[in-house]
């Protein structure tokens, strides 16, 4: 598929494919790596983290690490695969150490944006409509992670975290309770209030710049 | 049970397996409420294309919503450079 990557004949032989991973991946290119994907993966880490420097750090941590291990990657997945992946886990371990603090999570005050969704009587304030007819257009599933992001972004911290811990990490349940020391009780209720703002301004955003118009 | 309620329920469902009587709840709800069939449809949609979200950013569907300053990438792309072992 990618037609620059000199991609040698037939890996026949045992140790032909580490030496192809060598060339592919190890043949250490740091430079291009930077240039080439850094910016995904710091966009990447700053969906979860709301610091700058943080989250470059993050991303330079990673690329050190797949340096180090330039060795572990068989070329089976993209590079870009392969740096996620490591950056997923330094994310996640960062989060770790920073969110230690059981109280913070514990204390789930009430949400104005929850309240605001429903009537007095529990229904819905205001009206719930369908999206789109064909979320598998290319060029609608771009639209829709641009306006995604945009929304995500605007989440309270903790509803982001936990958010993105299940949605993009892709984490149980299970693993982010043990991760954030928090209850599932807790964790169901930070979700159904991420999805419920999330929704809300996707929709706002999203149905108001339906082809046609403009922008 | 009334939105409120159901939502909160939908949400779960993405993450837990509910009780039968919660499920027979919610269905009784959504055959009376098109929001509520709309925003569980919503909710199941949102997690769909999150579930490709990674996918995106590897093949490149999902732009970037920012960049790596010059300075930092000048200075990782040092970093990268002095502990190449290939050098």
């Amino acid at each position: 598929m990618s037609k620059s990557a000199p991609v040698s004949p037939v890996a026949a032989e045992p140790g032909a494919a580490q030496e192809q991973a060598r060339t592919t991946a190890g043949h250490l290119e740091p430079e291009r790596w930077v240039e080439e994907h850094g910016d995904a993966m710091f966009s990447y880490a700053m969906l979860h983290l709301r610091d700058t420097e943080v989250a470059e750090e993050l991303v330079q941590d990673t690329f050190v690490a797949a340096l180090a291990n330039a060795d572990g990657y068989q070329g089976r997945a993209s590079e870009r695969s392969w740096l996620i992946s490591i950056l997923k886990h330094k994310i996640i371990d960062h989060i770790r150490r920073v969110s230690r603090r059981r109280e913070y999570w514990a204390d789930l005050e009430d949400d104005a944006a929850e309240t605001s969704a429903f009537r007095d009587d529990g229904h819905f304030s205001s009206p719930v409509r369908e999206w789109i007819d064909n979320p598998q257009q290319a060029l609608q599933q771009k639209e829709f992670y641009r306006v995604f992001t945009a929304c995500l972004q605007g989440l309270p911290e903790k509803l982001n975290t936990v958010f993105t811990l299940r949605e993009l990490d892709q984490l149980s349940t299970e693993e982010i309770c043990k991760l954030l020391d928090i209850t599932s009780t807790n964790l169901w209720v930070m979700l159904h209030r991420a999805r419920l703002r999330l929704r809300r301004c996707m929709e706002a955003r999203w149905l108001d710049t339906e082809p046609g118009s403009g922008a | 049970m009334n939105c409120k309620e159901v939502a909160e329920l939908v949400s779960q469902s993405l993450d837990r397996p509910l009780t039968l009587r919660q499920r027979l709840c919610i269905r009784y709800h959504l055959w009376k409420c098109e929001w509520c069939v709309c925003y569980k449809k919503q909710l199941q949609h949102l997690k769909e294309c999150l579930g490709q979200f990674e996918q995106g950013v590897c093949d490149g569907s999902v732009q970037p919503h920012c960049a790596l300053s010059d300075q930092a990438k000048a200075r990782i792309k040092k970093i990268l450079c002095e502990r190449d072992p290939s050098e």
